[in-house]
């Protein structure tokens, strides 16, 4: 228990500086950069791409829903490649084909779709609807969506056309490596957790708990839509 | 066997329905209480303002609006600056000089008692 516990401080610590660095404004120095930004600037952007990654409670909540119930490697490497083949997709051709999705929709399913995952790890689909869908098929879809909302954010950064195309799977990588970073330390824990013994009795209302989270950043992006949207 | 396992202790189909309404309601709560005072200046309730965040929104709703005014270049009667800086395409370098009209607009300043130092600009998404 006490390696748990210090496991856990050490991760929350790395987990909690680039907050530390966020909140110092280092964003809008982000944004200056990537406005003056031209020509090719691979590790630049793979860290852009790995922070947003590691920083994006969004994809962590849903992350750690999918990962709830996996036990082996080679099913979270299957889950986590569905994954990226989704939101990579969605990334290139949005942000090439210059897609411009209302973000706090993209957002609000994004938060649905935690919602759906805590229901679906506690079974909710079969019990209701007598149906268990296919997560791999969920999972896919879902990086499409979240391809989508990071689409939409690099257009809002209105990135130099010079080095595009690198620029942008500089990033893909990136949110690869941050997503392989972010899913082992989530692994590490909940592995640890699992084997826990008041484990059983927590999972399902840790899920009902991502259900709520996934309810709040659904509410929250919904509501950006109605108060900003009639700014924009 | 690739999918994942269900949870062991399989519920009701009423134990999950009230679970997934708890979920909700508390989400509800935390919304009207803390969020979207707190992002939005929308306080239903009152209590984000006790809490002190209903003036946070304010200032980034202020500044929201302030960007968005000056990208959409629509040039509102009292201001001069916004209709110099909002030159046709500008899109973010827009919301980067908003933050300096901003500053320089006093019944923004005066009233909310910003310190426009870039946090709440990046939340004023320019478009």
């Amino acid at each position: 228990m006490r390696v748990v516990r210090r496991v856990t401080l050490a991760l929350s610590s790395i987990a909690l500086w680039p907050t530390v660095l966020l909140a110092h404004g280092v964003a809008a120095g982000d944004k200056i950069f990537i406005l003056q930004s031209c020509g090719i600037l691979a590790i630049p952007f793979a860290h852009l791409g790995a922070r947003h990654m590691v920083t994006g409670y969004d994809h962590l909540l849903f992350l750690l829903g999918v990962i709830f119930f996996l036990y082996r490697l080679k099913d979270v490497a299957l889950y986590v490649t569905l994954f990226a083949i989704g939101h990579s997709t969605t990334l290139l051709l949005g942000v090439l084909a210059q897609v411009h999705v209302n973000a706090h929709l993209v957002d609000a399913v994004i938060g649905l779709s935690v919602v759906y995952k805590a229901l679906d790890n506690l079974s909710a689909f079969r019990i209701w609807f007598g149906v268990q869908p296919d997560a791999r098929v969920a999972t896919l879809l879902f990086g499409f969506v979240h391809g989508l909302g990071l689409a939409t954010k690099i257009l809002d950064f209105e990135m130099s056309p010079d080095g595009l195309l690198p620029n942008l799977i500089a990033f893909n990588v990136g949110v690869e490596i941050g997503q392989i970073l972010a899913l082992s330390a989530i692994l590490i824990v909940m592995n640890h957790w699992r084997r826990t013994r008041g484990f059983p009795s927590l999972e399902y209302r840790a899920n009902v708990a991502i259900m709520a989270a996934g309810f709040v950043m659904a509410g929250y992006q919904l509501a950006g839509c109605f108060i900003l949207g009639s700014l924009i | 066997m690739t999918a994942p396992q269900p949870a062991s202790p399989t519920p009701t189909s009423w134990q999950l329905l009230r679970s997934t309404m708890i979920a909700a309601v508390v989400a509800g709560a935390l919304l009207v209480t803390c969020v979207l005072p707190a992002e939005y200046g929308v306080d239903p309730t009152g209590i984000g303002r006790v809490l002190g965040l209903t003036q946070m929104g304010e200032v980034k709703l202020a500044l929201a609006e302030e960007a968005a005014s000056n990208a959409a270049a629509e040039a509102p009667a009292d201001s001069v600056i916004a209709a110099a800086e909002a030159a046709p395409g500008s899109g973010a370098p827009a919301a980067l000089n908003s933050r300096v009209s901003g500053a320089t607009r006093s019944e923004r300043t005066d009233t909310t008692k910003i310190t426009t130092d870039g946090t709440g600009a990046i939340k004023a998404r320019p478009r």
